[in-house]
């Protein structure tokens, strides 16, 4: 409640507050920036995307000396206006990231030009809206924050999937995001209202530690409580497109441009990892400080963690079978997202702070990766107008960057070593086994299998989806280019040499400079993060560490925070 | 004696009310209209919680549920009206050009029941001159 | 002061990756410029594989045994090395022999993964054949001129990929090396292969990946085990000051009571899976703590009794207990890693049911692939058998020998009769292969303890020489073949005949590998089969009888083959150019080695033999 003592309080940490809000400020800044854009004759005339670039730039240097700074005191949680958000170091990780994957995004529409100039103001101005969003998801402290960064995310979403005017598909794409969205806001609503209600606060620390305790008095099954849960995951789960609720996934991705479906399956993704991580950690820390009986660390992965990773197990399976028969490359795309959100469900169930850490890895390998594959694609489909997979025939023999550049971000997301994706698998993999063994040891044998049966479905599904990624990369490097089928010559041992100038397919422009360069600069990027693990993980160590219920330091404001 | 277990049943009612018709409603705007009232539903669970606890914690959800829903409403008529003004429908299953490779599109054999023909709006004739008389009139007289 | 052993293996291993980015720089016309840069590269690395075995053989000599043999010091084994690098590497100021072989930094703090290089007389050989085998493959693929910057590219990094595996001390990093060598092979199997080329390389690639996941498991799963009481415990006492440091509220003593150790280092690895064997075989009392020596004397309590694989300075009950609390010290987990690991390195064996991508990688490969797949790759699976899955997971190799021997004999019967009844000469070749190196399995698997361990000891000598002088006639075979077909245009052994009299230096010198490949003693083939069939005689008659017997069917398929391509005369072979100064550039080393090989074993044997009676002792004490 709001007494004036309260009111003093709050207007003294303002300050401090905002300090701690400044990445997001500025981000909104830049919003409002480029829709009062439309005013001045001379700026709606030009192309907007500088100014992204530099708004995105200014917030990511800023979160990025905030990180260090963070690091500096020793990974303090401090939660601010009001309690509403906090800012830990995870939540300044995921940030980074966000608008790293946000910058990457912007520049890989520079590059394709794809909003043109006139609606250049319009597109980043829904870009850096979402983006914004999604930061505050990461942040969020409070349910409520919890639904309004959800909606924020996914508002500038959906009008992003339907932008390309000209395209039935992007409208229909954009019709089948909003109603799915709809649905999964009002269904993910109603269980913050079944939580929060049931334990009259919507405070994650105080929410955390009532539901701890009741779950431990009801033995972990307690059916409202579980609904509630239940719900919101569902609500979640809709924004990772977890099966079975990854409906509008494929159609959106290939409705949209390859632009947007890159910066929605990336930072919309990590966004929704980071939330449900932290949902189910904060609930995890607190129920093992409460320590009522000795199997109350292993009660909540038993129960809602164990549920999270079935899902992530359907997930991953149902997305890498489904997969193998698409022959356009932004709808393969989309089932591999799925699959790889299952991943990364497989690593938030079990619910320790190691394998948060992994998953933050895994985000940072994703976010090389998917947003490169999908950059590929709009690479090819600007060349040649084009997204299904005979467009990527004898890709090599056009443009060798590209090709090359793409079979590294598709090997990277099947696995391979030394790059990132195979860096990322591994730490997921390896945390779901200790979770495994850590169970086994703690007197919980059932757990422990589960466990292990989930480290099994992950490491069999990474060989099953070779097929599909290998399929992509027969096309562009093993096909003859403009070959509908391959023409087997009996009995050649060195086939007739094609020659690279030649061939129907061959029409289009080479790609541009500045676009091998980013290829290759991510590329790059991809295979050091694969090579040299140690500063990654000493900072997804820092960010998970937030989660590790040891002490938390009160925030100048943890009266207020308390009140709310 | 009413208890918040009437409220939430009420609330819960409204709910499935809403997803019910969410999910098997094909007009875009009943479907839209369904999924607000789960909102709805919602914002009532929110008030019975607050008057339980005796806070208004409940009443500022609310307060935010029905912001952003408007949000939403503003997006989602507006893309309504772009897929109206192109297909001449408000028909979901008239959009289904994103699909899986070789499924073929839900076909409804039970088509949509047909809209009632509106009775023609009365017209004003211009100003400063005589109104024609209408079929009905000249029959009378 | 860097270490120069660090040097000269990194080089050995990241030189033809140097190469192969070298390649990048040159102009696409300059094609004939970027062949010598890539044989120029493998002659290098081949050169630098010399130099290290040289290094090697120096670091051997100068220690002598205690009955004053040369070359068979306890101190210059493996184990014995890595063990003094890893405590030198623990103290406080971490001290770095330049000498000893074996290389150690610190890669990926989080999983306690090492960059750790080193050689023995099991990995050298292996990596001086691979060195070799890709230098002439290289020599052999002048004729390649399709995209010959992306095929020589390539074939360095599948070079580095191979050469690191087998120079990979830490089971992580060989993993890496492993799956790395994949990706070129996808390719230049698929890119430059013959007709049916995609499937072939599609199908090896799923193979070699469901093998690799196997792998991936049993490399996360041995990871889980605590080997606290096996490494350094200045390096435990380290990591407890750690742990206490982040921990608020925890005493010395908790911290280093909680305090777990964990790796993926070979020889610890090794160590804890000897120690679970004596454990599960019910002789934890052998189990015993290594003294702390300060001299470089020999271990002492060596009378077959003890089984010092503790560190000095540990609690040797207390490390009991603790390893038997452990999952790692169950008999399923034993079982299910020891498969997963067979499997995984069975497939690129290949093992029979898992060969089938063999055949058809073989006979769309180009030439120089496939002598290189042949000569090398073959070669790896085998070393993981020898490296990882039998001194990792001992016990279930001990129980499971028998299986796994008779699995190598079927492998042996079934090359060989499936060879007999081919046409396609490089089918044949590859059938054989499958025999060839079925041997491999036989001799690993013959398993005999006590007065027997000294067979089981040639078993495993003649498995890996067995595997040297496979990758000398597989690879010389496949480059005859790629002979005759750039000169026929067709492998048909049916179409051939008559070769002798147009082309009487490649029939020559097809006659000395056919010979050595049939195992006629004086040529390389002999000498591992013979000492393989000697252990497995002692083993199990059963298993020995079939797979002496196959010596008949491999003689009668070489043979046959060989009379119907070389023999008779056929108007169709007449016109044949004899070899160019290029292929018998390539098929003289190989035929040359084949027959120094043959009369004198020891040329290889002298230095590897030591390893390989350290490996076997090590195991052998085992089994009381």
């Amino acid at each position: 409640m709001l007494t004036p003592s309260n009111i003093d309080a709050l207007q003294t940490a303002l300050g401090s507050d905002l300090l701690l809000f400044l990445p997001e400020l500025v981000v909104a800044g830049g919003v409002v920036f480029l829709l009062l854009c439309r005013l001045v004759k001379a700026l709606d005339r030009s192309h907007l995307g500088g100014v992204a670039v530099a708004v995105l730039g200014v917030a990511l240097l800023v979160a990025v000396v905030g990180v260090r700074e963070a690091a500096g005191s020793a990974a303090v949680s401090t939660p601010y206006f009001a309690g509403m958000l906090i800012s830990d170091p995870f939540s300044a990780f995921v940030r980074t990231l966000l608008l790293a994957a946000a910058l990457l995004t912007v520049l890989l529409t520079l590059l394709t030009g794809i909003p043109d100039r006139d609606d250049s103001g319009d597109f980043y101005a829904l870009l850096l809206g979402g983006t914004l969003g999604m930061m505050l998801m990461t942040a969020a402290n409070h349910l409520m924050l919890v639904f309004i960064a959800v909606e924020m995310a996914s508002l500038p979403s959906y009008a992003l999937a339907g932008f390309l005017k000209g395209r039935r598909q992007g409208s229909e794409a954009a019709l089948k995001y909003v109603v799915f969205g709809a649905g999964a806001s009002g269904v993910m609503l109603y269980g913050i209202s079944l939580l929060a209600g049931t334990f009259g606060t919507g405070y994650l620390p105080n929410l955390a530690s009532a539901v701890a305790a009741r779950m431990g008095a009801a033995g972990g099954f307690d059916p409202l409580l579980l609904t509630g849960l239940t719900l919101v995951f569902v609500g979640l789960g809709f924004k990772l497109a977890a099966v079975p609720f990854h409906f509008w996934c494929p159609d959106v991705f290939e409705g949209a441009a390859a632009e947007v479906a890159g910066f929605l399956s990336v930072a919309s993704k990590a966004a929704a990892v980071a939330l449900t991580a932290r949902l189910l950690l904060t609930l995890q820390a607190a129920g093992s400080t409460m320590g009522a009986s000795p199997a109350s660390p292993w009660l909540l992965p038993g129960t809602v963690g164990l549920g999270v990773g079935i899902a992530g197990a359907v997930t991953v399976t149902f997305g890498n079978l489904a997969a193998f028969g698409q022959t356009n490359l932004k709808r393969l795309l989309a089932y591999s997202t799925i699959a790889h959100a299952g991943y990364m469900l497989l690593g938030v169930a079990v619910l320790t702070p190691a394998a948060a850490s992994a998953v933050l890895y895994y985000l940072v390998a994703y976010l090389l990766m998917n947003l490169g594959a999908f950059a590929v694609v709009a690479l090819v489909r600007n060349a040649t107008g084009a997204e299904d997979l005979a467009a990527y025939r004898g890709l090599v023999w056009r443009s060798p960057v590209l090709a090359v550049t793409m079979a590294l971000f598709l090997f990277s997301l099947l696995g391979f070593p030394p790059l990132a994706g195979f860096a990322g698998k591994f730490q997921v993999f390896a945390a779901v086994y200790d979770a495994g063994k850590g169970a086994s040891g703690a007197g919980r044998p059932d757990l422990g299998t589960a466990f292990y049966a989930l480290f099994a479905v992950g490491a069999v599904n990474t060989a099953i989806s070779a097929y599909y990624y290998l399929r992509v990369v027969r096309a562009m490097i093993l096909d003859a280019p403009g070959s509908t089928v391959s023409s087997p010559k009996s009995g050649a041992v060195d086939p007739v040499p094609v020659s690279p100038d030649l061939g129907p397919a061959n029409s289009g422009p080479a790609t541009p400079y500045a676009a091998s360069v980013y290829l290759t600069v991510l590329a790059a990027l991809l295979v050091a993060a694969g090579v040299v693990w140690n500063p990654i993980t000493a900072a997804t160590d820092r960010a998970a560490a937030a989660f590790v219920p040891a002490v938390r330091v009160p925030g100048p404001n943890a009266g207020g925070a308390a009140q709310r | 004696m009413i208890t918040v277990w009437h409220y939430l049943v009420v609330a819960a009612v409204l709910f499935g009310i809403g997803l019910v018709g969410f999910l098997t409603r094909r007009n875009m705007i009943t479907m839209f209209l369904c999924a607000e009232m789960m909102l709805q539903g919602v914002a009532i669970n929110f008030a019975a919680f607050a008057r339980y606890h005796g806070n208004l914690h409940g009443q500022v959800f609310v307060l935010f549920i029905v912001a952003v829903a408007a949000c939403e409403a503003g997006i989602a008529l507006a893309l309504f009206l772009m897929l109206y003004r192109r297909a001449k429908t408000l028909d979901v299953s008239s959009w289904q050009e994103l699909r899986e490779v070789g499924v073929p599109p839900t076909v409804d054999t039970e088509s949509l029941p047909p809209v009632p023909a509106e009775p023609a709006d009365p017209q004003l004739s211009p100003a400063g001159r005589k109104p024609a008389p209408t079929a009905e009139e000249t029959v009378r007289v | 002061m860097p270490e120069t052993d660090l040097l000269w293996m990194s080089l050995l291993v990241f030189l033809p990756a140097g190469f192969a980015a070298g390649l990048l720089l040159f102009p696409s016309r300059w094609v004939e410029a970027m062949r010598w840069w890539a044989l120029f590269g493998t002659a290098g690395t081949l050169s630098v594989s010399l130099c290290v075995l040289v290094g090697y053989y120096n670091m051997l000599d100068r220690q002598q045994d205690r009955s004053g043999r040369p070359l068979h010091s306890v101190h210059t084994r493996l184990d014995a090395r890595a063990d003094q690098a890893a405590s030198d590497a623990a103290r406080d100021v971490p001290r770095y022999l330049a000498d000893d072989w074996v290389a150690r930094r610190p890669w990926i703090d989080r999983f306690d993964v090492d960059f750790a290089l080193g050689v023995d007389g099991i990995s050298l050989p292996l990596a001086v054949l691979t060195a070799l085998v890709t230098f002439l493959a290289v020599v052999a693929s002048w004729k390649i001129d399709r995209s010959v910057r992306g095929y020589l590219a390539l074939v360095l990094l599948l070079e580095t990929g191979v050469l690191g595996a087998f120079l990979a001390l830490d089971f992580f990093l060989f993993y890496v090396f492993y799956e790395v060598m994949l990706l070129p092979m996808y390719v230049l199997i698929g890119l430059w292969g013959g007709g049916r080329r995609r499937y072939a390389a599609l199908k090896f690639v799923l193979y070699t990946l469901l093998g690799s996941v196997g792998l991936l498991v049993a490399l996360i799963g041995l990871y889980s085990a605590n080997v606290r009481d096996f490494v350094d415990q200045d390096e435990v006492k380290t990591k407890a000051t750690m742990l206490q440091k982040a921990t608020p509220g925890l005493t010395a003593e908790e911290a280093l009571t909680r305090v777990e150790v964990h790796t993926f280092d070979f020889v610890t690895l090794s160590k804890v899976g000897r120690a679970v064997m004596l454990v599960l075989n019910g002789q934890a009392d052998r189990l015993a703590v290594k003294p702390k020596t300060t001299a470089r004397d020999e271990p002492t309590g060596a009378d077959g009794k003890q089984v010092q694989l503790l560190s000095p300075g540990v609690d040797r009950a207390a490390a009991i207990d603790r390893l038997r609390a452990q999952a790692v010290c169950t008999k399923e987990f034993q079982y299910l890693m020891f498969v997963l690991l067979f499997a995984g390195f069975a497939v690129k064996v290949p093992i029979v049911p898992l060969h089938s991508w063999l055949p058809d990688a073989h006979v769309e490969a180009p030439t120089p692939i496939s002598m290189i797949l042949a000569g090398v790759l073959l070669k790896l699976g085998g070393y993981g058998l020898i490296r990882v899955a039998f001194p990792v997971c001992p016990w279930a190799a001990n129980e499971l020998a028998w299986w796994v021997g008779l699995i190598g004999v079927i492998g042996i019967v079934y090359g060989a009769f499936v060879a007999m009844g081919q046409t396609d000469f490089k089918k044949l070749l590859a059938y054989s292969s499958v025999s060839h190196m079925g041997f491999v399995v036989l001799g690993l698997a013959a398993w005999s303890a006590g007065s027997g361990s000294k067979y089981w000891e040639w078993g495993v000598s003649g498995a890996l020489f067995q595997m040297v002088a496979h990758g000398i006639t597989a690879s010389a075979l496949f480059f005859i073949v790629g002979v005759v077909y750039d000169r026929a245009h067709h492998r048909d052994l049916n179409k051939f005949g008559g070769l002798y009299e147009p082309m009487p230096l490649y029939s020559g010198l097809s006659a000395v590998l056919f010979f050595a490949s049939m195992g006629l003693p004086g040529l390389c083939g002999f000498f591992g089969e013979f000492t393989v069939f000697m252990a497995a005689w002692s083993y199990s008659p059963a298993l020995a009888v079939p797979a002496v017997l196959s010596v008949i069917l491999t003689a009668g398929y070489l043979l046959w083959a060989w009379q119907r391509v070389y023999f008779g005369t056929n108007p169709g072979t007449k016109t044949f150019p004899d070899l160019s100064p290029r292929e018998a550039a390539v098929l003289i080393p190989f035929a040359l080695l084949a027959i120094a090989l043959g009369v004198w074993p020891n040329l290889v044997m002298s230095w590897m033999e030591p390893s390989v009676g350290g490996w076997v002792a090590n195991m052998a004490a085992l089994k009381p």
